[in-house]
């Protein structure tokens, strides 16, 4: 849920790059965050566990728009996508206002996708969102293997309800940034309804 | 008076020597009885295959889309039923050790795969290859081939069975069994049943072919509910709202999937063309592990069993590439990974409690069927 600071007059969002493990999460992550201006941007932060490992940074693009004359700061999150790190997945999509699933192109990473979409439905639900409702857009990432599945194909099996679709190589910027802007321009609109 | 006493003496030593004759021949007959006896047979420990466990071996070896994995679940489902199962592969005139259940480990790991035993060598081989014919014999009747059995672990089995694994009509592979201890063999019979069908089954992979199985559906669907798929899919899909700056023909498109499988595996081969050394090969092919095609029948719980150990495998083999790869010479995957192994299995299990009802171990089969070889002994 985004919230307000009013001393900085901004709005921040937070946006979870979801999916499974060795998708391209970091990878796209890492790549807007090489694109973006130095001075519209913090520090790209990794959370390390025992276990597991999470990224994050924020981001002040001023490129698409603002609410009232408030500007809008974006979160931006990745999770860990071993199957097993279900606690951090759940902790990091707490407060989220959108989400964007990178999937895995590969025959060999089918049900993984699979397996990552009702993982996010499930813990979306617990924490107390709809996974109808937020803004969501799917990634079909890792274009360029000779192993992907048809982009129809995947889009067909993993569209959860009419989302936005882009296919995507993220470690050369493919689609990565039309992906982001996609899922913010969804959740700018979702926070002027709610205005 | 000394003549009575006389009397009373030689009555006296009369009788004792009587008695002395009788307790000797008493004795002399337990001393024959002890010699002549032997230690009775233990009762057989039985494990009976219930119909529901015939029938989960059955939809199993339907849901095979290869060679190996319906011959592992051979082995799986007999090794519940029997002590100690081997499985050899026919190679032109010979059979080659290839997989089994319930010896040591070092015979497992090793001594197995040394196993060429000549068809024309040993009368049971012979009379079992050309019969197609089973055979259970006492192990003290058997032929030499008994010293090549005592030879797997130094263990002398009470009974021994061979049965024939018909392929296409002819026999593709012999599975030996035993009891494994001095007891008695139960249980054969459901082996023996067990192999039938698996052989059928490969005739049918063999005929049909590996991609047209694939899309058969399950031959005994299951009258289960539509599965609940927890990905939503309420909203009729729509189209997205065109962004201004996406250019859709930068996106290097796809080219179509790698074939499912390795050459070797295709459906048409037979199990003459099976090679043992080469089956540890999937491991460094990611596309050869299949979406979830075969599956549109099956239970939802053993389906999302199946997908749960599928996933959790492939991430296991995505995160420790190195590892696996090493592994597959050495075979000691498990002690290089024990600690994602257990944990990923813990977590199968607590993800699979009460899906499946006949106990299948998913997780232990994904990690053979994509690991091969390489794992080394399971401690589950």
């Amino acid at each position: 849920m985004a919230f307000i600071n009013y001393a900085a007059r901004e709005v921040n969002c937070k946006i979870v790059y979801y999916g499974p493990g060795l998708c391209g999460k970091t990878t796209n992550l890492q790549w807007i965050y090489e694109k973006t201006n130095p001075t519209n941007k913090g520090k790209l932060i990794s959370l390390a566990t025992e276990t597991d490992r999470t990224l994050f940074f924020d981001f002040l693009p001023l490129d698409l728009g603002s609410i009232g004359s408030l500007k809008v700061r974006f979160h931006l999150y990745t999770v860990p996508g071993q199957v097993f790190y279900n606690a951090s997945r759940k902790l990091i999509l707490k407060g989220i206002d959108g989400v964007i699933f990178v999937a895995d192109s590969q025959e060999a990473r089918f049900d993984a996708n699979l397996e990552s979409i009702d993982n996010l439905d499930k813990n979306l639900k617990e924490q107390g969102f709809d996974l109808m409702k937020i803004p969501y857009v799917l990634q079909l990432n890792k274009r360029d293997l000779p192993s992907a599945m048809p982009a129809d194909v995947l889009t067909k099996e993993l569209r959860v309800k009419g989302e936005p679709v882009f296919e995507a190589v993220a470690p050369k910027g493919v689609g990565v940034y039309e992906t982001l802007k996609e899922c913010a321009k969804m959740v700018l609109k979702e926070l002027r309804r709610n205005a | 008076m000394s003549e009575e006493l006389s009397r009373m003496l030689d009555a006296t030593k009369e009788k004792l020597q009587e008695s002395l004759r009788v307790l000797n021949q008493d004795m002399a007959r337990e001393f024959q009885e002890l010699k002549e006896w032997k230690p009775p047979v233990p009762e057989p420990i039985v494990v009976r295959p219930t119909p529901a466990d015939l029938v989960a071996a059955s939809q199993n070896f339907s849901a095979g889309t290869s060679q190996i994995e319906i011959l592992k679940a051979l082995v799986d489902h007999v090794a519940r039923i029997v002590p100690r199962v081997l499985l050899l592969i026919r190679k032109g005139g010979n059979l080659h050790g290839w997989t089994g259940e319930g010896f040591g480990p070092d015979f497992i790991n090793g001594g197995m795969k040394k196993i060429v035993w000549p068809l024309d060598r040993y009368p049971e081989l012979i009379k079992v290859a050309q019969d197609k014919q089973p055979m259970m014999l006492n192990f003290s009747d058997l032929s030499d081939i008994n010293t090549e059995i005592e030879s797997f672990d130094g263990f002398t089995p009470f009974k021994s069975c061979f049965y024939p694994l018909v392929v296409k009509g002819k026999v593709a592979a012999v599975l030996y069994l035993d009891s494994g201890s001095e007891a008695g063999l139960e249980g054969q019979e459901g082996a023996q049943l067990l192999c039938h069908l698996a052989g059928l089954e490969l005739t049918a992979l063999a005929f049909m072919g590996k991609k047209a199985r694939e899309a058969a559906p399950a031959p005994k669907p299951a009258p289960a509910p539509e599965p609940p798929r927890a990905k939503p899919r309420i909203l009729p899909p729509v189209e997205p709202e065109p962004v201004p700056d996406f250019h859709p023909g930068n996106v290097i498109k796809s080219k179509p999937a790698a074939p499912l499988e390795s050459e070797a595996m295709e459906s048409g081969a037979t199990l003459d063309d099976f090679r043992p050394q080469t089956i540890p090969e999937p491991m460094p092919m990611p596309a050869a592990m299949p979406p979830a095609a075969p599956e549109v029948e099956e239970d939802p719980g053993i389906k999302k069993a199946r997908r749960v150990a599928r996933v959790l495998v492939s991430d296991l083999k995505l995160y420790n590439e190195e590892a696996v790869t090493a592994a597959q010479s050495a075979g000691d995957l498990y002690s290089r990974l024990k600690e994602d192994i257990d944990r990923s299995f813990a977590h199968y299990k607590e993800r699979t409690s009460g899906l499946v009802p006949d106990g299948t171990n998913f997780f232990k089969l994904e990690l053979i069927r994509q690991l091969g070889d390489g794992i080394g002994p399971l401690p589950f």
